[in-house]
């Protein structure tokens, strides 16, 4: 049985309650009693929300509105709150709020502010030109966002997200397998991602800045500055242009190449391999690396480094503190300076000094 | 110009001896010892909580004990004795105290 939807849409009136009809085949219209199990189609040229009771009116939205599919085609504001749906569709150009929305599949197109705030669904497609806010939203499969402006992301469990944007993009505690972050123009931001992530990649022309980030991969590009922060990763690799800064992260594999400021502090790595590749001034400080590898064309410090193997090659000058390593190996082309404190971990404690006097 | 101690792991209580038995004639003993410590780099606010106990004289030694300390910071310990034939004598000695992580 093929069901239509029919509505008549009350203009400049507020609250304005809307027999909804539907055909059926060879019997006519009928008043739809209840929609619990048929699908609704709303193409609206004003603000419409979607009442228990089944209206369309001009503002004020209500709660529970039980459907199996929704599709909406509006021209101005959209609100939806606790819809309960296998498939919700929305094409705006306006704002769209979705609120505790539970569907299996949830998707968005519009030309202006989209906000879902703790939806369900098993794949959400946001494309909009303006703002995007998901928020606590609980996705079982596929999520994309295309923003031409900024997408904030909020407690995101999802196997998969992918976000597009050409402005600012935030990403807060997401919880997915694999998530893939690519923002053409402006800042990313990602917080609180405590992710088993298996993939995380970053596209950037500005400024990432990712903190507590837990995952197996994370590959960022950017032409601009990499600031990491309590990143526990299993490989990271690193292609920027400018400043990057890497502190407190966990990792096996770190990989950075940058042609501006490396700086990596307190990395308590269990890395077996650390390499940087830099055109200009690299910082490491207390990394725990098996094997340290760094190539820099400008200043190159190292502080306190605890590793198997180290491995420096220098075309300018190169600074070595406090090292502890079992094979030491070092190229510098111009200063090379190594201090005569411990080059490598004494069995035999001194403790006696024998003062002399003028020898 | 000072000399170092081996390395302290900062969980280790350890007597460190300064032995002036170069410097002093055969005859001559040690009447008093004190010993102080200073920071030569890194930060510790209160450096003087390492030393435990007060300096032991023994013959022609004086030794101090300490413990504790801050991770990668370089401590100078002054050990000021005073003989028996009158001399007064410093003696210096560099430390290093690192957490057992820093070290393979």
């Amino acid at each position: 049985m093929s069901l239509l939807l029919l509505y008549n849409f009350g203009t400049n009136q507020k609250s304005v309650p809307v027999t909804l009809k539907v055909a059926v085949s060879g019997s006519g219209n009928k008043i739809l009693g209840a929609v619990d199990s048929f699908a609704i189609n709303v193409l609206g040229i004003n603000a419409a929300v979607f009442y228990q009771q089944y209206f369309v009116s001009l503002g004020i939205s209500r709660n529970k509105t039980v459907v199996v599919a929704i599709t909406v085609a509006s021209t101005a504001l959209f609100s939806l709150t606790k819809l309960v749906s296998k498939i919700l569709s929305f094409a705006s150009i306006s704002t769209v709020s979705v609120s505790k929305a539970v569907s299996k599949i949830l998707s968005f197109a519009s030309i202006s502010t989209v906000s879902v705030s703790k939806a369900v669904s098993k794949f959400i497609s946001v494309v909009s030109t303006a703002t995007n806010s998901i928020v606590k939203s609980v996705m079982h499969y596929v999520s994309t966002v295309v923003s031409s402006s900024t997408a904030s992301l909020v407690n995101l469990p999802n196997k998969l997200l992918s976000v597009i944007s050409s402005s600012a993009v935030s990403v807060g505690r997401a919880i997915g397998k694999i998530i893939a972050t690519s923002a053409e123009h402006m800042i990313v931001v990602l917080t609180n991602t405590a992710t088993h992530l298996i993939g995380f990649a970053v596209l950037v022309t500005s400024t990432p800045v990712i903190q507590k980030s837990f995952g197996k991969f994370l590959s960022i590009l950017s032409i601009s500055s990499v600031s990491i922060l309590k990143g526990f990763f299993r490989t990271l690799s690193f292609v920027a242009t400018s400043t990057s800064n890497i502190t407190h992260s966990l990792v096996k594999l770190i990989s950075v190449a940058v042609s501006s400021t490396v700086s990596v502090i307190k990395n308590f790595f269990y890395s077996r391999l650390l390499s940087i590749t830099s055109i200009s001034i690299a910082s490491i400080v207390k990394a725990t690396n098996k094997t340290l590898l760094v190539i820099s064309t400008a200043i190159t410090s190292s502080v306190n480094q605890v590793k198997k193997i180290l491995k420096i090659v220098s075309t300018s000058t190169s600074s070595l503190v406090a090292e502890f390593v079992k094979i030491y190996g070092a190229v510098a082309l111009y200063t090379f300076i190594v201090p005569s404190k411990k080059l490598k971990a004494t069995i035999v404690k001194a403790l006696n000094l024998i003062m002399t006097k003028g020898q | 110009m000072a000399e170092s101690f081996s390395y302290k792991i900062t969980t280790e209580s350890e007597l460190l001896t300064f032995d002036f038995g170069q410097v002093l004639s055969a005859s001559e003993t040690i009447s008093t010892a004190v010993c102080t410590i200073i920071v030569l780099n890194g930060v510790d606010s209160s450096p003087s909580s390492m030393l435990i106990g007060s300096a032991v004289i023994s013959n022609q030694t004086a030794s101090q004990r300490v413990a504790n300390g801050v991770d990668s910071v370089t401590y100078r310990l002054v050990m000021t004795i005073t003989t028996s034939q009158g001399n007064t004598y410093v003696g210096l000695g560099d430390l290093d105290v690192y957490t057992s992580a820093d070290v393979l």
